[in-house]
């Protein structure tokens, strides 16, 4: 992990106010709802949420992935290496998918083709990108399946994907997102659906592949360990938003805003510092309440420390931190917490003093069900 | 046949509002397992009303074939109107039918929100609305209408009418009952439709076709998936040989050539309408067997099904009431489309003569209509028109059914 | 403390599948799921099952309530032996043990009200009247913390967690004495985990419930559980008082679990696992000690000094000749002429670049640091390349064989303290 380097406006990957919104027959739903962050070479940024955050649309929407209709990237800037994705044409979009941004995905099946064995996938994403013999991109991929772990690759390389285990379809994938020598790697929970043991292992080809080749790595995970072991920096969101943004060791550290608070809480062991309605997660509200006139914080009906000026306006803007002088003073690095009680008007202690003794058991129980909309 | 009959749970019960408070809650540590056991089971209403139903029926088919002899089932006057009904095996049939459909809805009415649902997903199909519409007039003119309406009635001398709007030349009617304009016999609103060689209106002649159709399609078509309803969703569950044995019988009946048996048993009685009826009952669920099967097998894997298996339930139990109401969308897809083809079925085998000629289906009237076309066309086109409009609609509906109750995108899933 | 039976006891418990193959469907091997498993479980006691996808452990949670047919071993409540032969005695036995499922979604049947569902085993067991029913339905589902009003609900109405709850609500509602919860909560969010979690110890108190947690999250287990039992391939490797196999794990997949375990705090330096490769197939599983193919601590031969990073890579290799798929030489040959400096047809690469090529394949280090041993490697590649597998795999099982591969190890105590001693079964305890 190292440093963030001074700011400059030429991060790699610059993501502005990205919106992006789904129309279903039950109403509209925005899944984003402006969302920024950057990112540089050699960086690792995590896209950390629960479900229904909005993390995986917001992935897929910086290639276009989201299938449109029903989505639409509604407004917002994705710029990458000048150009800016959201806007660019089809042709320029396939220039970059691949070459120079991959994609790995929770569930190695969606990459991986079942009917070609795993070379003849290989092959094909080598010379897609490369004028190469078929020998020479043979070669190249039996290296690729080594750097990525695969044991016996020469052997292996005829293999089909069923005939592999989940941990070695998924190391696959990761060779087929090296294949065109990408300068950004987006992972969608990529060792969520793998065992811990191989987890780690993944997570470990992952940083070694980032610190040979320096590419970005743009994680996105619902696992907060994951994110401590691997992150450069933090994107923490919300139903859509972003709540905090910081380097690792800020928000893991001084956690700021209520709901990271109360994920780092929610690890088992300890106690839990939500309300009573926490039995309902985000992803099953009903969507049609999910519609533009959100009022006020997203998190206000979940959070301990909710006022009446969360209610008012839109979500509150991203305010910098207390601590936020120690890390770099750009906008986009520094330390920042979506909540009223970091604003001009607001005091940081009500959130960071009392949750210390909140944590002497209060809520410690499940809670009965409480209100839901 | 969505939802089973008896629901273990929890219906409105206003019993508790007797006492004017609260209910008393219970707990479950407090029940006394012991005692329960004891008693034994009990019966739920739904099934009580089915076996009463069941129970009535039995009797009034035994009364009808086995002692009122040649009377008229039904033999009454209201005011003026004299409503007769000598009930024939397949009106039996028939009614037992109508009866099962309509305990088949009930589960309809009370998952209220479910029904709304799928109807929202149905009503984008315009022309399967517009079928709905169709066949729903179709069938209460031919079950009810047929009821107050006299048969069509032999009158040599109204044959060959031509329809109201139309005119033939005169010399085809032996009569015409209209003007003749022009040499040209034009036709009246006494015959809309026309009337055949016989004399018998065409409009008479469609609505009772209409009934025959209804006959045919929904009688044989209940009998078909009742039948591939028990072995496909044993075959799913049960697994291993039972399987086997039940998947390579349907194989052999799939292959096997119903016409041949029809001809062998027209040949023997005579063309009927209830052997043919229970012929393609009988023979045409393979398919349907195969669809339910495939369906089950997945509802099987569920874990609702082993949770309910580690409460304790029985194979049945947990066939009756969680395989078979989670497949019954595809089994009303699947009739829906089978009751077509049993239409046209019932048309190909009249048309080509092994019918029973007595029968005022619409294949019938068009075979007797066949040698005219060049005169007196509208014989057979009418009927066919009917036959065409109605085999469209069901096969428009069952499309529509099909995308709306698709399992892959039920609620929920 | 009275000498009475415990509330569960599982002995020896087997599940072996059936591999068939062949025109006639001839059973040709058997996938051994579960091998010979022992569980004990207190009144009120939370016991952990953990492992990883593969081991067995959901197929032993089904098992141990007869939800699947075991194929061999006994099962006991309360001292009763369950059979599967007196059905109304198995039914008497499902009142008292329940299964709680993994997928919250999946176990509720789409078509039918959570009411209707969470009444459904007290319709099975007799129950007929309708009126109790709801009466109980709504105390349970308040005393999960679920509003009675979600009784009318439908599955797809209601969050993972609510459903979680009400799956539980549907568990407990036959007053059972034994709930065996199957990754009861790794289907559902961080933050409703907790609460799920915070529920299951407040039932467990109330009711002094017996649990069987399986789960492959140790932090989960470590909440929930008093004692845990760590299974690997069918088999438990260690097993005792949580504290104590967390604290000092005596098996190296224990402790290799606990390792992988990402922990939230980026300060923390994490502990190198050097677990490589995937869990063996259950219908094959490995000789002697089942984890010797992936131990990072498998132990080397006494007549060869070797490093434990070499050693490791040659047992590996070792296992791959023995078990795994047959060597592709001519791809081998291939990857090897295409990386020779002037290209080469395959035939023709000479042996020595085979066996460098060979050695890359299997990721064996180019020195082994010991003159025998690698005397004896280069004995066992010549024979390789010359296409004799058989007889290079037993060259290196005659030379560098472990008794981590020819014998299987025996349950050992862990841990010195006496009220906190655990046991795990693993050659390094063995006494010398």
């Amino acid at each position: 992990m190292t440093d963030p380097p001074a700011a400059s406006r030429d991060s790699l990957l610059h993501v502005e106010d990205l919106r992006t919104r789904f129309h279903t027959d039950a109403g509209t739903v925005t899944a984003v709802d402006g969302i920024s962050f950057d990112l540089d070479d050699g960086e690792t940024v995590c896209l950390v949420g629960e479900s229904g955050s909005g993390k995986t649309v917001a992935a897929e929407s910086l290639t276009r992935l989201i299938d449109d209709p029903p989505g639409e990237i509604v407004s917002g800037t994705v710029r990458f290496d000048g150009r800016d994705l959201a806007t660019a044409s089809e042709a320029e979009l396939r220039a970059v998918r691949g070459d120079r941004i991959a994609h790995v995905f929770q569930n190695p099946q969606r990459a991986l083709n079942p009917v070609y064995s795993v070379g003849w996938q290989l092959l094909e994403a080598i010379q897609l990108h490369d004028d190469v013999s078929k020998a020479d991109a043979r070669a190249r991929a039996i290296d690729l399946l080594d750097r990525v772990g695969i044991p016996d690759p020469a052997t292996r390389i005829d293999d089909y994907p069923h005939e592999l285990s989940g941990g070695m379809q998924q190391r696959v994938a990761i060779a087929m997102a090296l294949a065109g020598e990408p300068d950004l790697l987006v992972a969608d929970e990529p060792t969520t659906a793998l065992d811990v043991t191989i987890q780690s292992q993944v997570l470990r080809l992952l940083e070694s592949i980032q610190s040979a080749s320096g590419l970005g790595l743009l994680l996105v995970t619902h696992d907060l360990g994951v994110v401590a072991e691997v992150a450069d920096r933090v994107v923490v969101m919300y139903d859509g938003t972003v709540m905090e943004r910081g380097s690792v060791h800020d928000v893991f550290e001084r956690p700021s805003h209520p709901y990271t608070r109360a994920l780092l809480d929610a690890i088992p062991g300890r106690d839990v510092d939500l309300t009573p309605t926490a039995a309902r997660d985000v992803a099953d509200r009903d969507p049609s309440s999910a519609t533009d006139s959100t009022t006020g914080c997203r998190f206000r009906s979940r959070c301990p420390h909710a006022v009446d000026a969360c209610r008012e306006g839109n979500q509150p803007p991203l305010h910098p931190t207390p601590d936020a002088t120690t890390s770099a003073p750009d906008g986009a690095r520094a330390h920042v917490a979506a909540c009223v009680h970091f604003g001009p008007d607001g005091d940081p202690d009500v959130v960071v003093d009392s949750a210390k003794s909140a944590d002497s058991g209060s809520s410690a129980d499940e809670s009965a069900g409480g209100d839901r909309r | 046949m969505i939802g089973a009959e008896d629901s273990p749970g929890t219906g409105t019960d206003d019993s508790e509002s007797a006492d004017g408070g609260e209910p008393p809650s219970e707990r479950f540590e407090d029940v006394d397992w012991a005692s329960i056991d004891a008693d034994g089971g009990g019966r739920s209403p739904l099934r009580l009303a089915a076996l009463v139903a069941a129970g009535s029926y039995g009797l009034a088919v035994a009364s009808d074939r086995l002692v009122a002899g040649g009377d008229p089932t039904i033999d009454v006057a209201f005011g003026g109107v004299a409503f007769v009904w000598d009930a024939t095996a397949v009106d039996w049939l028939f009614v037992a039918t109508l009866s099962v459909l309509a305990f088949a809805l009930v589960p309809l009415a009370r998952n209220r929100r479910l029904v709304a649902y799928y109807w929202r997903r149905f009503r984008r199909h315009r022309p399967a609305v517009l079928s709905l519409a169709y066949l729903l007039v179709i069938f209460l003119l031919g079950t009810v209408g047929t009821l107050f309406l006299d048969p069509p009635a032999l009158d040599v001398a109204a044959a060959y009418q031509p329809p109201v709007f139309l005119s033939v030349d005169a010399s085809i009617p032996t009569e015409c009952v209209g003007p003749v304009v022009e040499g040209r016999c034009q036709g009246t609103w006494r015959y809309p439709l026309g009337t055949t060689a016989d004399g018998k209106g065409l409009l008479a002649l469609a609505i009772f076709g209409m009934r025959v159709s209804m006959q045919v399609g929904l009688i044989a078509t209940l009998i078909s998936i009742t039948i591939a309803t028990a072995v496909g969703a044993t075959a799913a569950y049960a697994g291993g040989w039972i399987d086997e044995a039940l998947m390579r019988y349907v194989d052999i009946q799939q292959t096997f050539p119903t016409f041949f048996l029809f001809l062998f048993l027209a040949y023997l009685y005579g063309g009927s309408l209830f052997v043919l009826i229970v012929i393609f009952g009988v023979t045409g669920w393979g398919g349907i067997a195969r669809i339910v099967r495939s369906e089950a097998l997945q509802r099987s894997e569920e874990t609702y099904v082993a949770a309910a298996r580690s409460a304790g339930a029985s194979g049945p139990f947990v066939v009756w009431r969680h395989v078979v109401p989670n497949v019954s969308n595809s089994i009303v897809t699947a009739a829906t489309l089978n009751i077509p083809v049993l239409i046209l079925s019932e048309a190909a085998l009249s048309f080509i003569g092994l019918g029973n000629v007595t029968l005022p289906s619409w294949g019938q009237t068009i075979a007797a209509g066949r040698g005219d076309l060049a005169t007196a066309w509208w014989v057979s086109t009418v009927p066919g028109l009917f036959l065409f409009a109605t085999i469209l609609a069901f096969n428009f509906l069952g499309n529509a059914l099909r995308d709306a109750l698709d399992p892959r995108q039920e609620v929920g899933r | 403390m009275t000498d009475a039976s415990p509330l569960f006891e599982v002995r020896d418990l087997t599940k072996h599948y059936p591999v068939r193959t062949g025109l006639l469907n001839r059973e040709t091997g058997q996938v051994r799921a579960v091998d010979g498993i022992d569980l004990t479980v207190e009144r009120g006691e939370a016991v952990g099952l953990v492992g990883e996808s593969g081991c067995g452990k959901s197929t032993a949670a089904r098992t141990m309530l007869r939800v699947e047919e075991p194929t061999g071993g006994t099962i006991r409540l309360d001292g009763d032996p369950v059979t599967s032969d007196d059905r109304s005695r198995l039914k008497r036995f499902r009142r008292r043990a329940q299964l709680l499922f993994q997928d919250p979604t999946g176990s509720f049947d789409p078509r039918r009200s959570i009411g209707d569902s969470v009444a459904e085993p007290l319709a099975i067991h007799g129950m007929t009247d309708r009126a109790r029913r709801r009466r109980l339905v709504t105390s349970t589902l308040s005393r999960v913390g679920l509003d009675p009003s979600d009784a009318d609900r439908y599955p797809h109405e209601l969050s993972g967690g609510e459903k979680q709850r009400a799956a539980l609500a549907r568990a407990l509602i036959l007053d059972p004495d034994l709930l065996v919860a199957d990754e009861p909560v790794s289907a559902l969010d961080a933050s409703v985990t907790a609460d799920v979690l915070a529920l299951l110890n407040r039932l467990r108190r109330e009711l002094d419930l017996g649990i069987v947690l399986v789960s492959h999250d140790l932090a989960v287990v470590r909440e929930v559980c008093d004692r845990v039992a760590v299974m690997y391939l069918g088999e438990i490797v260690e097993s005792g008082p949580v504290e104590s196999v967390f604290e000092s794990p005596g098996h190296p997949y224990t402790e290799a679990l606990l390792a992988s375990i990402p922990v939230p705090d980026p300060t923390v330096e994490r502990r190198d696992v050097d677990l490589v490769g995937e869990v063996p197939s259950a219908a094959d599983p490995p000789s002697g000690c089942r984890f010797h193919t992936r131990c990072p601590a498998v132990i080397p031969p006494e007549t060869y000094d070797l490093d434990g990073v070499a050693w490791r890579r040659v047992h590996r290799f070792h296992s791959r000749l023995e078990r795994g798929p047959s060597v592709d030489l001519d791809a081998i040959r291939a990857y090897a002429a295409s990386d020779s400096a002037p290209e080469t047809a395959p035939a023709d690469v000479p042996t020595h670049a085979v066996q460098t090529a060979l050695r890359r394949e299997f990721d064996l280090p180019s020195e082994l640091g010991d003159d025998g041993a690698e005397a004896v490697l280069d004995r066992a590649l010549a024979r390789l390349v010359a296409g004799e597998r058989e007889a290079a795999a037993r060259l290196l099982a005659d030379e560098f064989g472990t008794v981590c591969a020819s014998e299987a190890p025996a349950t050992h105590p862990v841990g010195g303290d006496e009220r906190q001693q655990h046991t795990a079964v693993c050659h390094l305890l063995d006494e010398e």
